[in-house]
């Protein structure tokens, strides 16, 4: 009885340990709700769970690229995202786009190897929404695609997709409603 | 023996003396202001040249698409490719003259050849118009006749005007375009 209690009990630390080891390698996004009223709440959510399940897609269809037959304006700007964004992270910290109409504000900037939005409504008081994110979250969506023919992009949206659940890790979302704050944090 | 050091320590004062240069050269942005002074609305718009030409090199060829599309579709356009390189040749054959470009419409609009730039002047309802290309951007962009227009290449040949670009704009508003340091 002991021996099998003793089993189990490693057996349920190994398994721990496992998933400790998977969740640091893979990422967790935090959601984070806070609501003046109603109920809050915060929600880990581990990205080994997409990232298993992308694993878990028959090979046939990982291989399976899609051909985007886009215009051609379309295609080749997904195309260059990829060099757009490395000269950005050449060029060090800058302030790209700023909007201001009244008491509205849109801010684009890069801080570090970070893309960074902040968005401003009604003045101090209003709304605000705030993004940070990888540059190379651009470079995988760009880097995941190639042209093909004369007008057309090929993407592989699986190699998209995993390369953006590894390099969102650093990214920041949160949402001020004033009535209602949502915070997206991805580790 | 004693004359290797001498020698090395000569070479090296010269790399650097020849090295100043680049260290002290900034890269190149491009800067884009636009103020509405009705609505108090105002851009503005920074990027690091060398991102501006990975958006050309990859962009460029399906901007001329575009632009053809648009006049196959009839719009509200009277010229073409070769029109506007026979301008651009009249304008690079004629250095300093000034070139009518708009005789239908009162000729506010003239271009001539200053320089190393070409000169676009204008005044209308919207104010005063100033435009300076670089000579290099037109020669990049339609090439020898015959060759397709080459947009990529031509906005590399941007990168060293330092410049305002296009100035556009009154008392409602204004429009910049400009190549200088971040």
């Amino acid at each position: 009885m002991l021996r099998l209690l003793g089993i189990l009990f490693a057996a349920a630390l190994v398994s721990a340990l496992i998933f400790g080891a998977c969740l640091a390698a893979c990422g967790v996004a935090v959601v984070s709700v806070v609501a003046e009223e109603g109920p809050s709440f915060v929600a880990p959510v581990p990205l080994m769970l997409p990232l298993a399940a992308l694993h878990l897609v028959p090979d046939h269809l990982v291989d399976h690229e899609i051909h985007q037959d886009m215009e051609g304006l379309e295609g080749a700007a997904i195309l260059a995202l990829g060099p757009f964004a490395r000269a950005l992270e050449a060029a060090g910290d800058a302030e790209l786009v700023r909007v201001t109409d009244g008491e509205d504000q849109v801010l684009i900037a890069t801080e570090g190897d970070d893309l960074v939005i902040r968005v401003r409504e009604g003045g101090d008081s209003g709304n605000r929404v705030f993004l940070r994110t990888p540059l190379r979250v651009l470079e995988d969506i760009g880097d995941a695609c190639e042209a093909s023919g004369e007008s057309g992009i090929r993407c592989n949206p699986l190699a998209m997709a995993r390369s953006l659940l590894t390099a969102a890790r650093g990214t920041e979302i949160e949402v001020d409603g004033g009535a209602t704050r949502v915070d997206i944090t991805v580790w | 023996m004693m004359r290797l050091p001498r020698i090395a320590a000569l070479a090296a004062i010269v790399l650097g003396l020849a090295a100043l240069p680049a260290f002290g050269q900034e890269r190149p942005w491009l800067h884009v202001s636009v103020e509405d002074g009705n609505d108090n609305t105002k851009v503005e718009v920074n990027l690091p040249f060398a991102a501006v030409e990975a958006l050309g090199d990859s962009l460029a060829e399906h901007i001329f698409d575009e632009i053809e599309k648009e006049w196959d579709h009839g719009a509200d356009v009277d010229v073409d490719a070769d029109d506007l390189r026979a301008l651009w040749q009249s304008l690079r054959d004629n250095p300093g003259a000034w070139v009518t470009l708009d005789e239908e419409n009162g000729g506010n609009l003239r271009a001539r050849m200053d320089g190393d730039e070409i000169r676009i002047e204008g005044a209308g309802d919207d104010g005063a118009l100033d435009v300076r290309i670089p000579v290099a951007f037109g020669d990049a962009l339609f090439g020898e006749e015959g060759e397709e227009p080459d947009l990529a290449a031509a906005i590399r040949a941007l990168r060293d005007h330092d410049d305002v670009l296009v100035s556009v704009g009154g008392d409602d508003g204004r429009v910049r375009v400009w190549i200088g340091p971040r």
